[in-house]
């Protein structure tokens, strides 16, 4: 079976669900939930269908890069949650840095990672009054200094 | 009308205008520049920036990056032979090879001056056609609005590249999950599945932040290092190129024109528009053996046009609340959060706003001539920055961005689930502009149906009755038709 046959099949799966979710709502609340879930349940049968019959296969390639940035962020999710946004973000554009860059110069990255996340939070905490979290160890609280 | 007008001059010349305008062409010029970073990523990127200013100030700031990157593509396109965004591609054909041969300063000062004026052109239709076709708007009612939203739709679906189905897909995905959340009238919870993030929907430039930043990020790191053949410009060509731009006056005209025609059809971008005016300069030219050879025709035609689309996607946004292309649909999430409601009553409601947008568009088509000139002399060595820090960068602000909009960490995730569905839509080739589309005008679709509905009594049947029987009505409903009938022929032809 092709990734686009295992692909189309899951989202046939997901579009019935939807469907059939979307008939436990009021039909009141749910008039066109109903009318589109049952046109996305028709158009992924037929793209389905489609990709059964067709003799030509769609080139897709899952990169390692996907894997690692999808990885990356919701490392990032966590450590805002721990730390805040001034140390998780500094953390994670120092680890993309190390693991993509061709010349992996210790103290320029860790500069460049500084300057980022130090400008983003400047920015954006400091200029325009977005409010961190309270994550649990509180350091962001420290660098406000507006 | 004319009142309008002065009262958008007197918003637009304010201090804090010009400053976001001035701000947002600085902006605007280095995301067109970078290869990889689109006007689309960029406006995303930038509306949390807009939270803490007045509407007018945002929507100036958020309009210079759209006209200053529509024009910045070219530079990286005319000096190291690669597109900045894809409307630029055009650009490459006749730009580079005019550097290569050492005329660098002239290729920019064509593409700048060319953009200046199809951006100008552009921004004058907008300021007289928007309020025209804003007046008739106002006659139509919830049928006529409900079709509107699925036209926009389907037309967006027919003119996207690739598989038919696939973009009908895309659209409906993003209908469905724009009616997350409580239900506007009845105020029902619909695929929430209890998770309190949701109960408000799902918040649209934290999806558009999501499905324009990662893929392109994935897209940026997965590429390997390009051999860069730089070329560098100076300033001794101005002048010339000042009056060979305006010597071509019937092709900056006409290109201009295709743009703004091709900006107000929703769903027809700015590559299409670069190429058909490319096209049209090539078939009336006198020297058509030059095209892609350094051809100063085609260069001023693709540029115009790409230009000449910024003021015609925005008729549409303004006018009946249905964006012409993606970023008109980023425009329009930062309209909505700052609390205003892009159709034809943003006139009637907030004028100040509605025209001092307008006039701020002029200035940023002029205010990139002078900052694009110089960035392009002294900052083109930008676009060799290494693509570990773009790719970290564009992260961090697309995290940030996504959190500022309701404080919520919740969001980031939201933000990196649609990064997700993008990238396996980049993967699967769906073209994402139906869903940004669907998501964007799904609770207009929703809202005007359920007023539809209590307008036929609850009954179906007179429901369906009603819109055939309406002309206006009818009419969208063949236009739906006639743009999904289009669709899949175009798809036929491709094969």
């Amino acid at each position: 079976m092709t990734k686009e046959i295992v692909f189309y099949t899951l989202f046939t799966i997901f579009s019935l669900a939807i469907t059939i979710i979307s008939f436990s709502y009021p039909i009141n609340s749910s008039f066109l939930l109903r009318g589109l879930s049952i046109v996305m349940l028709a158009l992924s049968i037929m793209i389905l269908i489609k990709t059964f019959i067709k003799k030509t296969e769609l080139n897709t390639q899952f990169t390692s890069v996907a894997f690692i940035i999808f990885l990356m962020l919701f490392l990032l999710i966590g450590l805002i949650y721990s730390f805040g946004f001034l140390f998780a973000t500094l953390i994670f554009t120092f680890l993309v840095q190390m693991i993509f860059a061709t010349n992996k110069n210790f103290y320029k990255i860790l500069m460049v990672s500084v300057l980022i996340s130090g400008f983003v939070f400047v920015v954006f905490f400091n200029l325009l009054g977005i409010a961190p979290i309270d994550s649990y160890i509180a350091i962001d609280h420290y660098f406000l200094f507006m | 009308m004319l009142d309008s007008i002065m009262l958008g001059i007197a918003t637009a010349t304010s201090f804090n205008m010009i400053l976001a305008v001035f701000a947002g062409v600085v902006v605007g010029v280095f995301v067109g520049m970078l290869p990889g970073l689109t006007s689309t990523m960029g406006v995303a990127l930038l509306i949390p920036l807009t939270f803490s200013v007045q509407p007018e100030v945002g929507l100036a700031l958020l309009g210079g990056i759209y006209c200053a990157s529509s024009f910045s593509g070219s530079i990286s396109a005319i000096l190291l032979n690669i597109p900045g965004t894809p409307s630029a591609v055009a650009t490459c054909q006749d730009g580079f090879p005019l550097a290569k041969n050492g005329n660098a300063g002239l290729a920019i000062g064509l593409s700048v001056f060319s953009s200046c004026i199809g951006g100008t052109l552009s921004t004058i239709a907008l300021l007289f056609l928007a309020p025209l076709l804003a007046s008739v708007s106002l006659l139509l009612g919830a049928y006529e609005y409900f079709l509107l939203a699925l036209f926009g739709v389907t037309i967006i679906a027919s003119l996207s590249e690739g598989d038919m189905l696939k973009a009908l897909l895309s659209g409906v995905l993003g209908l469905i999950a724009s009616l997350v959340g409580i239900h506007s009238i009845t105020g029902d919870m619909r695929l929430t599945f209890d998770i309190p993030a949701l109960y408000d929907g799902i918040p649209l430039v934290v999806s558009l932040i999501g499905l324009y930043s990662i893929p392109e990020v994935i897209s940026i790191l997965s590429e390997g290092e390009k051999q860069v053949k730089q070329t560098t410009m100076n300033f001794n060509g101005m002048k010339q190129a000042f009056k060979e731009t305006l010597a071509q006056y019937v092709n900056l005209i006409r290109s201009s024109i295709i743009g703004i025609v091709v900006g107000v059809i929703p769903g027809a971008g700015q590559s299409i528009a670069s190429f058909i005016a490319y096209d049209a300069a090539k078939k009336s030219s006198k020297t058509p053996q030059d095209f892609g050879h350094g051809s100063k025709e085609g260069l001023i035609a693709s540029e115009s046009a790409n230009n000449g689309t910024t003021g015609g996607s925005l008729v549409p946004l303004l006018t009946l609340g249905i964006p012409g292309n993606a970023v008109a649909a980023v425009l329009m999430g930062g309209l909505i959060i700052h609390g205003l409601n892009p159709g034809p009553l943003l006139f009637q409601g907030s004028p100040e706003v509605a025209y001092g947008f307008i006039v701020s568009l002029f200035f940023s088509n002029i205010l990139f001539v002078p900052i694009g000139l110089i960035i392009a002399k002294y900052c083109v060595k930008i676009i060799t920055l290494p693509k570990q820090v773009l790719a970290a960068s564009i992260l961090i602000l697309a995290v940030v961005g996504a959190f500022a909009i309701r404080s919520q960490v919740e969001d980031i995730i939201i933000m990196v689930a649609f990064g997700f569905i993008g990238y396996i839509f980049n993967i699967f080739k769906i073209s994402r502009a139906p869903m940004v589309l669907g998501l964007v005008l799904g609770g207009m679709a929703e809202t005007n149906l359920a007023r539809a509905l209590v307008l036929a009594k609850g009954d179906v049947s007179i429901l369906l009755q009603n819109f055939f029987t309406k002309p206006v009505s009818l009419a969208l409903i063949l236009l739906c038709l006639f743009s999904i009938i289009y669709g899949f022929k175009k798809n036929k032809d491709y094969k």
